[in-house]
């Protein structure tokens, strides 16, 4: 009779107690991952599960770092905004830095690049 | 009544597609990302319950969550070619070790994957 693998747990509410809608669809995961690089060509079964469990966490952790942005901004409403400066506050999110950084500046918009190229002219 | 042969991929999406390129060769944005609907439901359970989410802060951590998961991918994968493996696995016992700690679960899962 087949056994139970070892990380079975982790989306059955072995970990962290949940089931349903918090676990993360796998392929989507598996798809992600192997649209990262073209030297990812195997990957086992349990690394998606992992990687589930991980995305969880990261989640969890940046949301919570964010909360504490918005509630110093004294706003009710986490925004990108918050996201972002959790991202710059925090050293072990430090790959998320040009993902961020590029969407703030769309935000601002051209005004500020204009002003740095002349301040660039002048010296 | 006259009926149409159905598409290879059962989508019946087949008009704008052209011969050469199989169905399979197409590449959805949203493939890219985890669903949304995922994310915020993850991201409400850790917010008090009165407090909202913008739309904006949910895409842009769906952005960051497909840029975590290629990222430490990248690292694994690294890891993996430098041992003269094919496979990305995990370090089992090290890893469930690490899910089970409940304080700074995240930092230390980062940091042995």
């Amino acid at each position: 009779m087949r056994q139970a693998g070892a990380y079975s747990g982790l989306l059955c509410g072995g970990v962290s107690g949940r089931t349903g809608p918090h676990s993360l669809p796998l392929a989507r995961i598996k798809k992600i991952m192997k649209n990262s690089g073209e030297d990812v060509k195997m990957i086992s079964g349990e690394a998606p599960i992992i990687f589930s469990k991980a995305c969880e966490l990261f989640i969890e952790e940046l949301t919570r770092r964010s909360w504490i942005m918005a509630i110093q901004g004294k706003r009710r409403t986490l925004h990108k905004e918050d996201l972002a400066s959790a991202v710059i506050a925090t050293d072990i999110f430090d790959f998320l830095i040009t993902l961020v950084s590029s969407s703030e500046s769309h935000a601002v918009g051209g005004a500020t690049n204009v002003m740095e190229v002349e301040t660039i002219d002048c010296s | 009544m006259f009926n149409a042969p159905a598409s290879p991929c059962g989508s019946g999406r087949g008009n704008h597609e052209s011969s050469e390129h199989s169905p399979r060769s197409y590449f959805r944005e949203q493939d890219c990302f985890l669903p949304i609907a995922n994310i915020s439901c993850i991201m409400k359970k850790m917010l008090p319950s009165n407090r909202k989410i913008a739309k904006d802060a949910k895409e842009t951590l769906q952005e960051c969550v497909s840029e975590f998961i290629s990222f430490v991918t990248c690292e694994v994968s690294d890891k993996c070619q430098g041992e003269k493996r094919k496979t990305i696995n995990d370090d089992c016992n090290r890893t469930v070790t690490v899910l089970k700690k409940e304080e700074g679960a995240f930092i230390m899962l980062f940091f042995h994957l």
